[in-house]
């Protein structure tokens, strides 16, 4: 119903824009998009950041708090951001939609609508008019069921694994246990590869649900693991958030401040056209994942980090450092990837103390526990050194996990292997056009095909890949029917 | 359209490939909890030395295996009692038809079922472990399910299931020592050979030498449970139809052999934030439901037991809880039939 009543809404709006566009009523069209902007907004705040604001203002006060029983409505954010931007642009007179029924179809299509990915109504509204779309292709199908499947065993199979490893960890410090350097590495790191594979699972399943019917959809994972910088991940990480933030958010602000006068100030040019409109874009956006301090935190580490790749860009281009050798590459990978990682424990903890501690406990401030063999090698003042606390009691001394240690790295191996090394769906589909082309020529560059190592992987129409799919489609079944429930770490936002 | 055709083939063919490999492979000595039947093979042992005398049956899951003490019960009111407490994961069918087979003429049958008996068919949580059982050893169960159950019932199955199945068919047939025990818990004279000859200590908690000759478990003084109970006591025990109809055909069965049934609630921890007048609440549909086939010994309120009285589970009480909770027995079967 609320969706429903949300489409209807912005579809008036958007018709009395669309007139007051026409008739260049720049007031009304004005005051017509705050309304709809504070409607909208108001919406979306009230279902999902009352309970966050006023246990927070509750907080400062020392009072308790017993928060509101407010359901939070499935897709929220999705439809809000959609319908938002389709108004904006309305506005601007960018675009138009007289038919109710496609505008519906836009804001209802269902596989993008619980955890994305962004869609724009440039990238939908022409697919829904074509009428060829309309009718059943059978390499559509092929494809699209094909990754389905292959998303949903990656959600099965892989992303839930590492939740297991993940969750005892967090779930340990959170009730004050205390957690060892190692411990809390591994229990980071799972849950890194347990997001990645979940959310590209969520977006594989969403890209071939829609080819079932002939619609494509934005591409919305990139291999982000393989980031050489903190720009490239977000080029390549949930991709149509970053496309959002830019056009909607960062854009705007940029603009307004660009337009005011610095004089000669470097440092002012810097402060008011990168640096604060990459934090509030990027608070922002840290906030529209959850109504919490540490989506917050994310959200605010990330947009440090910009600034300072930002930084040291025009650094490398001020001293003429163009080339890139291969050990910089690597590196740069690395540095992203652990840089990325420290962020997502702010994304993972349910309280800034608990990401505070594991943080602390990471950087070995929370105790660093060796095997016993290593009693011996460790020379003494390593142990006796101030603010570190090093014992023997092996690598994981809490007894969190419930596999074993083997089993545990084994499985982070594979994970980081598939992650760094393995080309993903888009390159393994190169053959075939299976998302929206505007973001796909600029994001895939070079990194189209998935190179000769792996071009025996690259999908045809055979009977081979056909079986290959409907065993991975059994196993996947019986698989969801013994496995606890669980659900998309996306679902949430 | 080709590719989609083999997609459904691939799909199709696995699923009958898988079934038929279950169906033809059973049974099989897989992975199971070959200690359970051990101790069913044992516990029906002791129901026959008692055949043929007027006796008390505690039976159950683990809650009364754990929980309960037939000395205490035997001793104080003056008739032999026998904990058949088995384990709660068994299929209510299973725990009915075995308990059935124990008693006789005239006893008295005490039936404490876990919460999650009065509702399998909500309470999934066992299903994997009790089709591996049923191939592994528990056969009866397999052949009373319906071809359609059968077939349901691997839906709870791994995929790689038939592979465990034909390499467990490939050990026995070499041999291998991984069966070697699997084999001998299939083998009642075996296993009844082992407990007439148990070693100084017991290996494990979960051990037949671990049961004493009335079959209570005994060296469970330790208080190590520290997790959250699974059920509260304010919260109501659901009854569910299919259920229901089973326990009234078994009671009606055991009303025609003139054997006395009592239902009894199984224990509770005494949480701090638990709401007293909704454990009453709570209880009223359960006892209203269950007394119209058989007298409830107890109420909820009355097995509140404190987290110190558990042993390594919110279903097993330790020495203490179970001296508690067969104090209280004693007394209700005392003022239900005055026996002593």
């Amino acid at each position: 119903m609320l969706l429903l009543a949300s489409a209807i809404f912005n579809y008036c709006v958007a018709q009395w824009l669309e007139r007051a566009v026409a008739n260049q009523q720049d007031q009304r069209k004005k005051y017509l998009l705050i309304l709809a902007v504070f409607a909208n907004l108001g919406l979306l705040g009230y279902f999902k950041y009352t309970n966050f604001f006023l246990g927070s203002f509750y907080q400062l006060q020392g009072l308790n708090f017993s928060p509101l029983a407010i359901v939070l409505p499935l897709g929220i954010s999705f439809f809000t951001f959609t319908q938002l931007a389709f108004l904006v642009d309305t506005s601007q007179g960018i675009t138009t939609e007289r038919s109710f029924s496609r505008y519906l179809l836009f804001v209802t299509f269902f596989p993008h609508l619980i955890a994305g990915p962004l869609i724009h109504h440039k990238q939908m509204m022409p697919q829904f008019a074509d009428a060829g779309n309309y009718r059943i292709s059978p390499i559509n199908i092929s494809i699209g069921l094909t990754i389905f499947v292959f998303g949903l065993a990656k959600k099965i199979f892989i992303a839930d694994n590492f939740g297991e490893i993940a969750d005892p960890v967090f779930s340990a410090v959170q009730s004050g246990e205390n957690v060892q350097f190692f411990e809390a590495w591994v229990g980071i790191l799972a849950y890194t590869l347990q997001l990645y594979f979940d959310f590209s699972a969520y977006s594989e399943m969403a890209i071939g649900l829609s080819l079932l019917f002939n619609i494509r959809m934005p591409l919305n994972f990139n291999s982000p693991c393989k980031s050489q910088s903190i720009i490239d991940f977000w080029q390549r990480w949930h991709m149509t958030l970053t496309k959002y933030i830019g056009d909607y958010i960062y854009n705007p602000i940029a603009m307004y401040f660009m337009r005011r006068e610095f004089g000669r100030s470097k440092f002012k040019v810097i402060i008011y056209t990168l640096v604060l409109p990459t934090l509030i874009t990027f608070v922002l956006a840290g906030l529209w994942h959850g109504a919490n301090w540490t989506y917050l935190m994310f959200g605010t580490t990330h947009g440090v980090y910009l600034v300072i790749n930002h930084l040291w860009r025009q650094y490398k281009k001020h001293k003429g450092w163009v080339h890139e050798s291969i050990f910089y590459q690597r590196a740069a990978c690395l540095l992203t990837y652990v840089s990325v990682v420290f962020a997502f424990v702010f994304f993972r903890s349910n309280s800034m103390a608990t990401a505070l501690e594991i943080q602390k406990t990471m950087i070995g401030l929370g105790g660093i526990s060796l095997p016993s063999t290593f009693a011996d090698f460790v020379p003494a003042f390593v142990s006796q050194s101030p603010g570190v606390s090093v014992s023997f009691n092996g690598i994981f001394p809490g007894g969190l996990f419930k596999i074993s240690h083997l089993d545990i790295f084994l499985l982070l191996i594979f994970g980081h292997i598939v992650v760094w090394a393995m080309p993903n769906i888009h390159q393994l589909l190169c053959r075939y056009s299976i998302v929206t082309q505007d973001m796909t020529a600029k994001a895939m560059k070079n990194r189209a095909t998935p190179g000769r190592l792996f071009s025996y992987l690259v999908w045809k129409p055979t009977a081979i890949w056909a079986f290959s799919a409907g065993i991975l489609l059994f196993a996947v079944v019986l698989s969801l029917a013994t496995l606890k429930p669980s659900v998309f770490l996306y679902y949430q936002f | 359209m080709r590719y989609i055709l083999y997609f459904f083939i691939g799909f199709v063919a696995t699923a009958l490939i898988y079934i038929s490999q279950v169906f033809l492979l059973f049974p099989t000595p897989v992975s199971a909890e070959y200690w359970v039947r051990e101790m069913l093979v044992m516990k029906r042992n002791i129901g026959r030395e008692f055949a043929g005398h007027k006796k008390i049956v505690l039976a159950g899951g683990s809650s009364v295996l754990f929980g309960l003490d037939s000395n205490e019960v035997g001793q104080a009111l003056g008739l032999p009692a026998i904990n058949f407490g088995l384990m709660a994961g068994l299929p209510l069918d299973t725990v009915l038809r075995e308990t059935a087979a124990v008693v006789g003429d005239g006893d008295i049958l005490v039936l404490a079922l876990e919460q999650d008996y009065y509702c399998r068919e909500a309470n999934r949580g066992y299903d994997e472990w009790q089709i591996r059982n049923a191939i592994a050893w528990d056969y009866q169960y397999w052949q009373e399910m319906t071809s359609f159950e059968r077939l349901a019932s691997l839906r709870f199955m791994s995929p790689l299931f038939p592979l465990e199945m034909i390499k467990a068919r490939i050990d026995l047939w070499m041999g291998s020592p991984i069966v070697q025990p699997r084999l001998a818990a299939l083998d009642d004279a075996q296993v009844l050979s082992k407990y007439a000859n148990p070693p100084a200590t017991a290996d494990n908690l979960y051990s037949i030498y671990n049961i004493d000759r009335l079959g209570n478990i005994r060296n469970s003084d330790e208080a190590s449970y520290n997790g959250q109970p699974y059920s509260r006591a304010d919260v109501e025990i659901q009854i569910c139809d299919g259920t229901f109809l089973k326990i009234k055909k078994f009671v009606e069965g055991m009303r025609s052999k003139r054997i006395s049934v009592f239902f009894m609630n199984p224990p509770f921890m005494a949480l701090p934030d638990l709401n007293p007048a909704k454990i009453d609440e709570s209880d009223e549909a359960f006892i209203k439901k269950l007394s119209s086939l058989a007298p409830v010994l107890d109420r909820k309120s009355e097995i509140l037991v404190p987290r110190d009285n558990f042993l390594n589970s919110d279903m097993h009480l330790n020495s203490k809880g179970r001296a508690f909770r067969t104090k209280l027995l004693i007394e209700r079967l005392n003022k239900a039939i005055p026996l002593s």
